[in-house]
């Protein structure tokens, strides 16, 4: 390949938009979603022995039930009910134990959590559709690979 | 295990505390996001004055202010005195933002207290047990907890280290509903 065809291929992926750079993860809220969630192929159980008909806070675990039907749980703090689908099988959820939270983020293959952002008050916000907002800590931008880029660039907060 | 009285026991209409702390989450609404403003304004209209303090400086406040009792950790005192009309609160301290709650009559059916609370720049709970105020102990010194709280590994639950006030007022006694 000569110099006129590497020219003329780059003009051609620059046409037609396929520069890696502009891939987005799909991240969206889960809304109104009781103690049952539902993202893509995958369903959530929200435990709460003391309430379980809860609508704003559970105190876990949280049960996957994969496609296959096989299940795994996600035991950590109180969950409130900020949940983000993020790609196929990621799930971002909130945290928290009195005024502080965390956002985590459990791949829902296997109910791990790969990722666990610096403490914050409140709950995240999304903006421009790839970055979390969150009270009294630095915003977070998600990749293309639906993970924060910090963290999938060998960043801090494992 | 602590002792509890059944759910079913409390009759929320025989506790004044119950109709103040559910118009206060009514009528001022931003509180629901402010755990010592809530808790500041239910006491306003329980009769109790509080200052403008902060959720670690209030629990500060209760320890060493005249006529608050020291309950210490103990959740069962908390929730027997706030049934017999006293206005009790429970608070955590920590490093960054503290939390306080207010403690109503009744337990949850896993045992723990039930109260109402802002939460930082959130939305708080109302009539809820306060294991879901903070971690109990069967869901801490877990991988993850251990992560979002490494300062705090192998030490006990944030519910086991509440630390209960309570305040006699005579208006909160049961029955004495306006």
């Amino acid at each position: 390949m000569n110099r006129k065809h590497l020219a003329l291929l780059a003009t051609l992926v620059g046409t037609l938009g396929y520069a890696p750079a502009a891939a987005i993860c799909p991240i969206k809220p889960i809304h109104n979603h009781g103690p049952f969630i539902k993202f893509g192929m995958f369903k959530g159980h929200l435990i709460s022995s003391d309430d379980p008909a809860s609508a704003g806070a559970w105190e876990g675990p949280l049960v996957i039930t994969q496609p296959s039907g096989t299940t795994c749980s996600v035991k950590t703090g109180i969950f409130d009910a900020s949940f983000f689908q993020a790609g196929s099988h990621f799930l971002y959820a909130t945290i928290y134990s009195g005024s502080e939270a965390n956002q985590i983020l459990i791949d829902a293959r296997d109910c791990s959590v790969p990722w666990v952002s610096p403490q914050f008050t409140g709950d995240p916000h999304l903006t421009n559709h790839n970055s979390f907002q969150y009270h009294e800590a630095a915003p977070v931008k998600i990749g293309a690979n639906c993970m924060p880029v910090s963290f999938a660039q060998g960043g801090r907060n494992r | 295990m602590m002792a509890k009285a059944a759910p079913a026991m409390i009759n929320k209409a025989d506790f004044p505390i119950f109709g103040i702390a559910d118009k206060v989450w009514r009528k001022y609404p931003h509180l629901r996001g402010d755990c010592s403003g809530y808790l500041r304004q239910v006491a306003r209209d329980a009769g109790v004055e509080l200052p403008a303090l902060l959720a670690n400086n209030l629990v500060a406040y209760f320890a060493k202010a005249p006529g608050w009792i020291n309950l210490g950790r103990d959740p069962a005192r908390a929730a027997k005195l706030s049934a017999e009309g006293y206005f009790v609160v429970g608070g955590e301290t920590e490093a960054g933002h503290g939390h306080v709650v207010v403690v109503v009559p009744g337990w949850s059916t896993t045992g723990h207290p039930m109260g109402y609370w802002g939460r930082l720049n959130g939305i708080g709970q109302t009539d809820a047990s306060l294991s879901t105020a903070w971690v109990a102990s069967g869901m801490w010194n877990n991988p993850i907890t251990m992560r979002t709280h490494p300062h705090l590994a192998g030490a006990p639950s944030p519910l086991s280290q509440v630390l209960y006030f309570a305040y006699p007022v005579k208006a909160l006694s049961k029955g004495h509903v306006k």
